[in-house]
């Protein structure tokens, strides 16, 4: 089979295979399964990005210039990141306000004004137009340097003679068969998503076919390629950036950054086609990832058709094809046919349905409906209208496009073109991201940036082809403008550092970028400017309802929304979303429509002929006297009132649960309380129940036994008043306790002398001291100064201290000693003893209430009730402190301290 | 440690590949000597390339920083 | 003369229990705390043993698990004499093998009774 006869058979499979995917995703998304909610098929979809540009352009323009073809790459890449910040917003806000291209993106944020749609729709056609007749060119002249080289060119097969004439009729024919199948544009182009996919995937796999084979085959690998390269000079300069190239370097990686959003093929796949948002976290590291790889093996190729064709005696952007060719593999030849035409078409298709409903949104339905009144409408001619107005669009876009490739772009390369078209996207730029994160940007600073913006851009970078093209003399170019020198194209302003792309794009931007913010300084706001401004900037704040409140209106009625909606969507389509309504918003029809169901009827006939349409018809049937300024603020104020209550409801939410928090926090302190209260209270009862044992026992026993001596019942009835003296003592201490520990201990505070009240305690104990046969040292410091306490008090304390020292220093050779000092400004009271110690683990407990634990039955040595825990109680509230220090065997030392007052006032007592 | 949110580490993977690709950074690469048989500046490029990727996976897919 | 064993570290209750129990015609024998109280029941055999619970060193639970370990022990009667009065304490008492658990404060003609009755 001749190579010419496979080319075309393969060309009509692999339509013929695009149309089936389309229909088959089409199938999927009526069945419910749609193949195009998918991250993957998101991400890949992206890659309309890579056309015949990338596909040729990039290998040409390595082999020529080396290294810079990155940048269009770079800078997607750098963007990706902040995809989640930027393109999320704006696919939020084209989800609410059913928003489906560029134009009707800036004519609504800069209140829905027509002429910036139509201004953006020109730059956009002019932009692109040019990007789609060249991957035309580029279908066409891959098939001619196939049959060229092989020598079939003769041949009289008429597709041949024009094959970019038949392609554009096949992609004519598939865009308007999956991009116009419903009236409703916001619908999203499921079958034409899955192809793009498809397609992009396919590119992918055909280039790195390609470039593996040509290293790995051709050559031996990266490393053969490089080191040849690298021995001819002129190929190792394309290693490097020379100095003067970083410029360019940064603007280039700039506007494509730029472009990766801005440009509609984009706008369409990343924000219209897009089904979930959560779909862009993946595509940020996906689609970087796709780029990456689809560049692996542009820099080898170029090199090795360089090193292959060394007179250049092939054109560098057709290597692709070429070198396989060269090497005689003819199905990889073909393989990569089909994945340059793949690029094409896809980038084709997708600018295609994007432009067209860009014009047909902004030149065409206003055009038509201009003059014409709503009544005089029927739905079925509108609805055909809008089909057949489409459908004329697209065939017409590819025509111009067609023709623009048959007589003008022939002699410019597929780069040039391209970045011709990203620069005048570009200039989007400013009143875009303006208009998404900066409220006071304003309808004629966007107008007049994009003005000067794209005018500096055709000036810089258009006029120039045209001169080069000889349709305009080639004096512009060299004496400018007039014969200015300061308005030479290719140095504006007497720019001569940069590049002539780079002065272009670093004009238009920082102009364009100036008078924007400038003018809008300045500018007076229309009050549809004010609220699309908040709607857009503030859009995660806004639910849809409260948006695209009418402008003012105030008398609409149901029925003449009804019979607008009817025209376009059909009287059971207007039914079935007028119920829809009704529940949503759960409001009863009522003869006058409010503002929420007028910006609902905007919104969906924004779907249908654009925003600013949209926003005509529905004023039309608005009665324009009834306009009220405060009305809408009115609206405005109450949907930034639910905002601000919003915030207020979730900062009182989080109150609540901090409070939440607190409140567990106390119930658990108070359990822990409670449950202390109840150890404390079975510990009491359980003290007193042991005096009440004995009170009752010697009662019963004196009741019962007549025959007593009087001795014994002396003994039993001085029993009775120690064991009921004990009792007392108990209640005194819990009450003492309660006190304490409800805050309502009262202390007497007075110049004490601490060494007279250890004496006095010390004289209280002493015939107990006796009788126990212990030796008392005393050892006080004769020079304390006076301390501030509560005398009786502290004597408690100290007694306290005396009476278990007593108790528990050694039985049959008692030693106990008190000392007294000064020491770190603080007066330190000692009670030592030589008894058996407290071990480490008790030294806490002892001071806890009566420490025996709740499930104890063993006693411990010390046992002293509540003596310890108020003495620590006491001293606490002297601010001071009281702890033990003691070693099993070793004796205790119970130490406390009590502040010192400052000299100056023992002086003054 | 704090977990940083997404938007920020977004952001700062921005600016930090925004400068490691551009000049000055990019003039220490730029080098026509063959590392392992590759241009040194190619190689460069494609390094960075890759450890942005990487970093983002980590981000969104391993990490899973809440957006 | 029937030999009874008193054990309780609160000195006035042994002194009642004392009187009571000589009284009533026992051979008293007194232990101030668990160890005490195990060797006396090991050098004396005591018939019944009044056993207090809280008590220093070992506890009146193990004096009286001790008590019905030894083969030649655990006939003697155990009355456990407690301020402890919680239910589960007293089931206790009782899962250990006592024939009686009486509360603090108690009723000396009670405790009499019933301490003539086991004996």
């Amino acid at each position: 089979m001749s190579l010419q006869w496979l080319i075309l058979i393969s060309s009509l499979l692999y339509l013929g295979l695009l149309f089936g995917i389309a229909y088959l995703g089409e199938r999927q998304t009526q069945r419910g399964k749609s193949l195009v909610n998918n991250p993957y098929v998101y991400s890949l979809s992206l890659a309309v990005f890579c056309t015949a540009w990338t596909y040729y352009g990039s290998v040409g323009q390595a082999a020529r210039q080396g290294v810079p073809f990155l940048t269009t790459y770079l800078g997607p890449t750098l963007m990706a990141p902040l995809w989640w910040i930027v393109l999320r917003k704006i696919i939020r806000i084209c989800k609410v306000q059913r928003i489906t291209t560029l134009a009707d993106f800036l004519s609504a944020r800069y209140g829905n004004n027509i002429s910036l749609g139509v201004l953006v729709t020109l730059v956009c056609i002019l932009g692109i137009l040019p990007y789609i007749s060249i991957q035309l060119k580029a279908i066409g002249a891959s098939v001619d340097i196939l049959l060229t080289h092989s020598g079939q060119k003769s041949t009289l097969v008429t597709w041949t003679n024009d094959p970019a004439l038949f392609i554009t009729i096949a992609l004519a024919g598939f865009t308007i068969l999956f991009g116009t199948r419903q009236v409703d544009v916001t619908k999203r182009h499921e079958g034409m998503v899955t192809a793009i996919a498809f397609e992009s995937l396919f590119k992918l796999l055909a280039f790195l076919a390609v470039g593996a084979y040509i290293t790995f085959i051709g050559f031996n690998g990266f490393s053969d390629i490089f080191s040849q390269a690298q021995a001819v000079p002129h190929l190792r300069e394309l290693f490097t950036l020379s100095p003067s190239q970083y410029a360019d370097w940064f603007w280039l990686t700039l506007v494509s950054l730029l472009a990766i959003f801005l440009l509609p093929r984009q706008f369409q796949v990343a924000v219209k086609e897009n089904v979930n948002e959560r779909h862009l976290l993946r595509a940020t590291w996906l689609f970087p990832l796709y780029l990456l790889l689809i560049n692996l093996f542009v820099l080898p190729i170029a090199l090795g058709g360089n090193l292959l064709f060394p007179e250049q005696s092939v054109d560098a952007d057709t290597y692709v094809l070429a070198i396989p060719q060269y090497f005689g593999k003819d199905v990889l030849t073909v393989v990569a046919f089909l994945g340059g035409l793949s690029a094409a078409t896809s980038m084709i298709i997708v600018s295609t349905i994007a432009l067209s409903t860009m014009v047909n949104n902004n030149l065409l339905v206003p055009i038509w409906l201009s003059g014409k009144s709503i009544r005089e409408l029927k739905r079925e001619r509108i609805n055909r209208a809008l089909f057949n107005s489409r459908r004329l669009t697209i065939i017409g876009i590819l025509l111009l496009a067609y023709l623009y490739f048959k007589f003008v772009s022939g002699q410019f390369s597929l780069v040039s073109i391209g970045i011709t078209s990203f620069v005048a996207v570009a200039q989007l730029a400013p009143c875009l991201l303006g208009g998404i994160f900066w409220k006071g940007g304003t309808y004629q600073g966007a107008l007049s940036g994009l003005l000067i913006g794209f005018t500096v851009w055709f000036y810089t970078l258009v006029i120039p082809t045209i001169v080069q093209a000889e349709l305009l003399p080639s004096h512009l170019l060299e004496q400018g403008l007039l014969g200015i020198s300061a308005l030479r194209p290719e140095s504006l302003f007497g720019l001569t550092v940069f590049s002539p792309l780079s002065q272009a794009i670093f004009w238009s931007l920082l102009l364009n970028t100036i008078s924007y913010i400038g003018v809008s300084l300045f500018a007076t706001v229309s009050v549809s400017e004010r609220k699309q401004a908040e709607l857009f900037v503030d859009v995660f704040q806004y639910s849809p309802s409260t948006l695209s409140p009418l402008e003012g209106a105030k008398v609409v009625l149901t029925a003449d929304i009804e019979e607008l909606l009817a025209k376009f969507l059909g009287r059971s389509g207007t039914r079935t979303l007028m119920k829809n309504f009704y529940q949503q918003y759960r409001t009863k029809p009522q003869r006058e429509a409010d503002y929420r169901l007028v910006s609902y009827a905007e919104r969906l006939l924004a779907g249908v002929i654009g925003s600013s349409s949209a926003n005509v018809m529905v004023m039309s049937v608005v009665r324009k006297d009834d306009l009220l300024l405060e009305d809408l603020f009115r609206v405005l104020d109450e949907s930034q009132q639910l905002v601000y209550a919003n915030q207020k409801l979730k900062q009182k939410s989080r109150e609540l649960e901090q409070l939440s928090q607190q409140l567990k926090q106390a119930n658990r302190e108070l359990q822990k309380l409670d449950y202390l209260k109840d150890e404390f209270i079975s510990t009491v009862t359980h003290e007193l129940r042991t005096p009440i044992t004995s009170i009752r026992a010697f009662c019963e026993i004196l009741q019962d036994s007549p025959e007593l001596s009087p001795e014994e019942q002396e003994q039993f009835l001085s029993t009775i008043i120690k064991e009921t003296d004990r009792m007392e003592r108990l209640i005194n201490q819990v009450l003492d306790l309660e006190k304490f520990e409800s805050g309502t201990q009262q202390l007497h505070l007075q110049l004490v002398d601490i060494n007279q009240v250890i004496q006095e305690a010390i004289t209280t104990v002493s015939q107990l001291v006796k009788e126990k046969d212990i030796s008392l040292q005393v050892n006080l410091s004769p020079t304390l100064p006076m301390v501030s306490a509560d005398p009786d008090r502290l004597i408690q304390v100290i007694l306290n201290l005396l009476s278990n020292a007593i108790k528990f220093c050694n039985s049959s050779n008692g030693y106990i000693r008190i000392s007294s000092y000064l020491v770190e400004g603080v007066v330190k009271v000692n009670v030592l003893d030589n008894g058996k110690g407290i071990p480490a683990e008790s030294q806490e407990m002892i001071f806890e209430g009566f420490f025996q634990a709740h499930n104890q039955t063993t006693k411990k040595p010390v046992g002293s009730g509540l003596g310890l825990t108020i003495s620590r109680k006491i001293i606490e509230h002297h601010r001071g402190k009281l702890w033990v220090e003691s070693e099993p065997e070793q004796g205790s030392k119970f130490s406390f301290t009590l502040p010192a007052p400052p000299i100056g006032r023992k002086l003054s007592y | 440690m704090r977990q940083p949110d997404l938007k920020t580490a977004l952001l700062l993977i921005f600016a930090i590949f925004l400068l490691l690709l551009q000049f000055p950074l990019l003039s220490i690469a730029n080098q026509a000597a063959l590392v392992a048989g590759i241009p040194q500046f190619y190689l460069y490029i494609f390094g960075v390339w890759s450890l942005m990727i990487g970093l983002l996976v980590y981000l969104v897919e391993i990490k899973r920083l809440k957006p | 003369m029937k030999k009874i064993l008193l054990v309780d570290d609160e000195p006035n209750i042994l002194l009642s229990l004392d009187f009571l129990m000589k009284k009533n015609g026992f051979e008293v024998f007194i232990a101030r705390d668990g160890e005490e109280a195990i060797a006396i029941a090991q050098r004396e055999k005591p018939a019944i043993v009044i056993l207090d619970i809280m008590m220093p060193k070992v506890d009146g639970y193990e004096v009286c698990q001790y008590l019905k370990s030894q083969s030649d022990l655990s006939h003697t009667h155990v009355i456990f004499l407690s301020a402890k009065s919680k239910e589960s304490d007293v089931q206790r008492g009782y899962d250990m093998g006592a024939d009686l658990y009486v509360t603090k404060p108690f009723s000396t003609r009670n405790l009499v009774k019933q301490v003539k009755e086991l004996a």
